[in-house]
């Protein structure tokens, strides 16, 4: 099941995809999708498999719950238009660039076993 | 044979399923990202000139592998709403996906076997099973497992259900549990057949009239019980739903999709019992169209 951690620490999945959020934004692609993120986290890893959904999309949401990534639901008529569904995409905040520089949550205490890559 | 079809709407099922009973905004945020993921990811394959099945075969692991995190996350985020009626359409959902899966898998296998007791077609079927008992031994075990099962989806049926209405979830849960407690007595035939069949082979078929009397005998009890299981296993199914569609706090759909599922089997077994056509019920009874 899930990783047990103490409140205020970041899990590794989380540390890395704050860093390749914040990779992607150095590279000008402010903001991404779900999809795009599993397919850079694997080549980060140089692994063939992509992060399950499950694991993938919990993690984002707590991610932006804690305020460090923000999301947005893409226009309707731009997907229609492309002709695919809706993406909700994703962009690395301010507070999130701090927690990835500080390794832990804003505000909470670090904790190393958490942090652990 | 194209799988990925197949895979992304068992993907997007089991997303329909684990988030039912969760709140709404929550429920249509996650089955929006999936499914954008899910299409993006065989978007992305076919640009690259992947093979369908190998995109199938990885959108597949990625929902397997997630499935813990779909749970932990469910539990956080559904909390007390499980108590709803989402909440119990979800249960509802759950015991059908079993039930219905139980169903899929014995037609699959039932015909495995495939002897048949009448005279002609006994005397063809038992020296075809006595060499190929690899298969019969597959399906035994698949059989004293759908057996196993389908005793605890009755017990989740009863235990989700009784509120709705009590008589006919007793009804459904009771014809489950049956079917599932005639499975392992299937299961038991089988061996016994398995193991007549082996020593018929062992001797080359120079055992006597006794193996070929025994077996005979346990063929038949074999073919009945396959046919009284399905039966009782498809009113199970339909009992479950009338039970989804009379009650208000269970979806329509699944009601429907039970009821249709339960009575048109009947419907076929019963025609080609009175029209006598063989051929009707042996994909259901492990008679010998498995293997023609």
């Amino acid at each position: 099941m899930g990783v047990r951690r103490k409140p205020g620490t970041l899990l590794p999945l989380e540390l890395a995809i704050l860093e390749v959020a914040l990779d992607l934004a150095r590279r000008g692609v402010v903001h991404w999708h779900g999809f795009v993120l599993a397919r850079a986290l694997a080549e980060r890893e140089h692994s063939r498999r992509l992060t399950a959904h499950g694991t993938l999309y919990k993690a984002l949401e707590r991610l932006e719950q804690a305020g460090l990534l923000a999301s947005e639901w893409e226009d309707p008529l731009v997907a229609a238009a492309a002709g695919r569904p809706r993406r909700r995409l994703y962009r690395i905040t301010a507070a999130g660039e701090t927690a990835l520089a500080a390794r832990s949550l804003p505000s909470l205490r670090p904790n190393p076993k958490g942090v652990s890559p | 044979m194209n799988l990925l079809p197949l895979t992304t709407a068992s993907v997007l099922a089991w997303v329909r399923l684990s988030t039912s009973g969760v709140p709404p905004a929550a429920r249509e945020a996650r089955r929006a990202e999936i499914l954008s993921d899910v299409w993006e990811h065989g978007h992305a394959a076919r640009l690259m000139a992947e093979a369908p099945n190998a995109t199938a075969r990885a959108i597949a692991s990625r929902c397997v592998r997630g499935i813990p995190a779909d749970v932990v996350w469910r539990r956080r985020i559904a909390g007390r709403s499980l108590m709803t009626a989402e909440g119990w359409s979800a249960r509802g959902a759950g015991v059908f996906l079993i039930t219905i899966a139980a169903v899929f898998v014995t037609a699959l296998t039932a015909g495995r076997i495939g002897i048949g007791a009448e005279v002609e077609h006994f005397r063809d079927d038992f020296p075809r099973l006595a060499y190929n008992l690899h298969r019969a031994g597959i399906t035994i075990y698949l059989t004293a497992l759908l057996g196993v099962v389908s005793i605890i989806a009755a017990s989740l049926l009863y235990t989700a259900l009784r509120t709705y209405s009590a008589s006919l979830a007793t009804a459904s849960a009771f014809l489950l549990l049956a079917a599932g407690s005639l499975w392992l007595v299937e299961a038991a035939a089988g061996r016994a057949l398995y193991d007549l069949a082996a020593e018929w082979r062992a001797t080359a078929g120079q055992t006597g009239d006794a193996v070929w009397t025994v077996a005979r005998a346990v063929a038949l009890i074999y073919e009945l019980l396959a046919f009284i299981t399905a039966f009782v296993m498809l009113s199970s199914l339909l009992a479950f739903g009338v039970l989804c569609l009379r009650s208000a706090v269970l979806p329509r759909w699944l009601g429907g999709r039970a009821t249709a599922a339960g009575t048109t089997p009947i419907i076929v077994l019963a025609l080609g019992w009175l029209l006598g056509g063989y051929t009707y019920y042996v994909f259901l009874t492990g008679g010998t169209l498995g293997w023609s």
